[in-house]
Parts: structure tokens; C-alpha cells; sequence
């Protein structure tokens, strides 16, 4: 799975960024609002996980970018902040992020989440396969199927 | 959820309420991870603490209240308990009031130093500003 994770702080940034590694997902980091939304338009990541408050922007203009466009309509978004506020959490939630967690909330607590985001998007985590003939080409998609 | 007592005993160790007990177990296999964290925070914290300072200077609470928030983000990563309260108190600053903030910024850049302090030591890293330009910067706001 891919996942974009967009936030100004490097200590955090680079947490979920290992955390989510460990998890077996793949990962790309944005460091402001413009970033992300170039990010996300590009590489179309399984979940975005968001902080609100970036330069360049912040994140509730991330989410309105992202979910005008039928390219970056359906990526779920996760929004993670340092403040917690319930009216911030609802204007989030109203935008169109499809969870809000306060920084505060333990890491463990973040993993179960991603992983239900993830499992609810039908996007389950399988485990990478494992090729042992090599790279020898990139799987052919199947044909007559539609 | 830790007691008032359990509370004052940790700011009677380390002066910030900094549990290293916690970080010792959310790292616990990990502690490269940790030394990997507590060295992007030793470059951060001067650049947040001036963007503070600066922002108090030009009295723009906007940008006062947006660093502090910055601030934090690190803070609740390492459990500094002492440091986000006081982060929260200066992002809750009312428009006008950033001279009022005066003392609550000075007390979170010294609360601050001493976080990045005690973690140096905890990871086995040498301690800020024993050398090099941080020596200088070392109650920016006292």
C-alpha cells in the first residue's frame, strides 16, 4: 500500500514515516499543503495522512484541492492534529476526510487505524510477494476480463 | 492516565514531566529510531524557538500561535508533557495579548533545552551546547 504522509514536523514526519514502513507499506512525505496535493495528484497514494497546519497552505485547502478532482476524489484522508479541537474535527470531517486523530493519541492507536482505512477502502495489507525467479518482467494484466 | 502525584514526581526528576519510562517502551525496539528523532530535534528546535522569538518581536500573534503549534508536534512525540502545556498557552493567545506571552515563551525555550537536554543524554548523545553554535543560543529567551 502507499501511503502519503503530509506534515511540516520532521520529528513526526519521520515517526509515521518508519512506523508506517515497518507496517509493510510503502511510503512518500510531504513537507507543506503544495507538496501534498502535488504528491498525492502524482502517485494517487492508498491513504493520506494529514496534518492541518503546513505552510503553503493548510490542510483543509489540501482536502478541497484533492476532492475536486475526479483524479483524487476517492483517496481517503486521514487527519492527524496537534490540537484536538472538536470544531476543527468537524470541519474536517465535513470536507471530506474520513478520520480525525489528535497527535496526542498513541502510535499504536494511529497503526489500527490506518490498517482499518485501509481494510474498509478494500484496500487490505497483503503481504509483498516474494518472486523467487526474480524480476524477470512485471505481471501482465489479465485478459478478457472485460 | 498518570496521578497529580506520579505528575510532580516526574517534574521533580527531570524539571520538564518528561516520562522516560514511556519513551523507553514506545522505543523499545527501536532505539535507533529514537537517537534518529533526537537529532532531527536538536537541528529543529533553534529554528522553531527563533521563529517564536521572532514572531514575538514583530507582535504577530498569527505567527506566534503557528510556531507554537509546530512546536508541539515534537513535544507530544517525545511525552514532554510540561512543554506542550506551555506550547497550548501561547497558541491559545488572544489577538493583542503577545507581550503577555513574554514570560510563557521564555519558560517554554529554557523547558525546551532542557527536553532536548535530558533526550541527548538519554540516546547517548553529547549534550546540547557543550559545543558548537548551540552554546549560544541557550536561553534565547531568558
Amino acid at each position: 500500500m502507499k501511503v502519503l504522509i503530509a506534515d511540516d514536523d520532521q520529528v513526526v514526519s519521520r515517526l509515521l514515516s518508519a512506523r508506517m514502513s515497518k507496517a509493510g507499506h510503502d511510503v512518500l512525505v510531504a513537507q507543506d499543503a503544495m507538496q501534498a496535493v502535488m504528491l498525492a495528484m502524482n502517485h494517487l497514494p492508498d491513504l493520506l495522512i494529514l496534518d492541518i497546519h503546513m505552510p503553503a497552505g493548510n490542510g483543509s485547502e489540501v482536502i478541497r484541492r484533492l476532492k475536486a478532482s475526479s483524479r483524487t476524489n476517492q483517496i481517503p484522508i486521514l487527519v492527524v492534529s496537534g490540537s484536538g479541537d472538536l470544531e476543527e474535527q468537524r470541519a474536517m470531517i465535513s470536507a471530506g476526510a474520513v478520520g480525525y486523530m489528535a497527535k496526542q493519541t498513541s502510535l499504536q492507536h494511529l497503526e489500527k487505524m490506518v490498517a482499518a482505512l485501509l481494510q474498509l477502502s478494500g484496500r487490505t495489507v497483503a503481504p509483498r510477494p516474494t518472486r523467487p525467479w526474480g524480476n524477470l518482467a512485471p505481471l501482465a494484466p489479465a485478459r478478457g476480463r472485460s | 492516565m498518570k496521578s497529580l502525584s506520579q505528575e510532580s514526581g516526574l517534574l521533580a526528576q527531570n524539571g520538564i514531566g518528561l516520562d522516560l519510562g514511556v519513551i523507553g517502551e514506545t522505543f523499545r525496539n527501536e532505539p535507533e529510531l529514537l537517537a534518529e528523532l533526537v537529532v532531527i530535534f536538536t537541528d529543529q528546535l533553534p529554528v522553531q524557538l527563533d521563529r517564536l522569538g521572532a514572531a514575538l518581536a514583530n507582535g504577530d500573534v498569527v505567527a506566534l500561535r503557528r510556531a507554537a503549534h509546530q512546536f508541539i508536534g515534537s513535544c507530544v512525540v517525545f511525552g514532554a508533557s510540561e512543554c506542550v502545556v506551555l506550547g497550548r498557552q501561547v497558541e491559545a493567545c488572544p489577538d493583542g495579548a503577545h507581550e503577555q506571552m513574554r514570560g510563557t515563551v521564555a519558560r517554554l525555550s529554557v523547558c525546551a533545552w532542557r527536553l532536548l537536554e535530558v533526550l541527548r543524554s538519554y540516546v547517548g548523545l553529547e549534550a546540547p551546547g557543550a559545543t558548537g553554535p548551540l552554546s549560544t543560543e541557550r536561553g534565547h529567551f531568558a
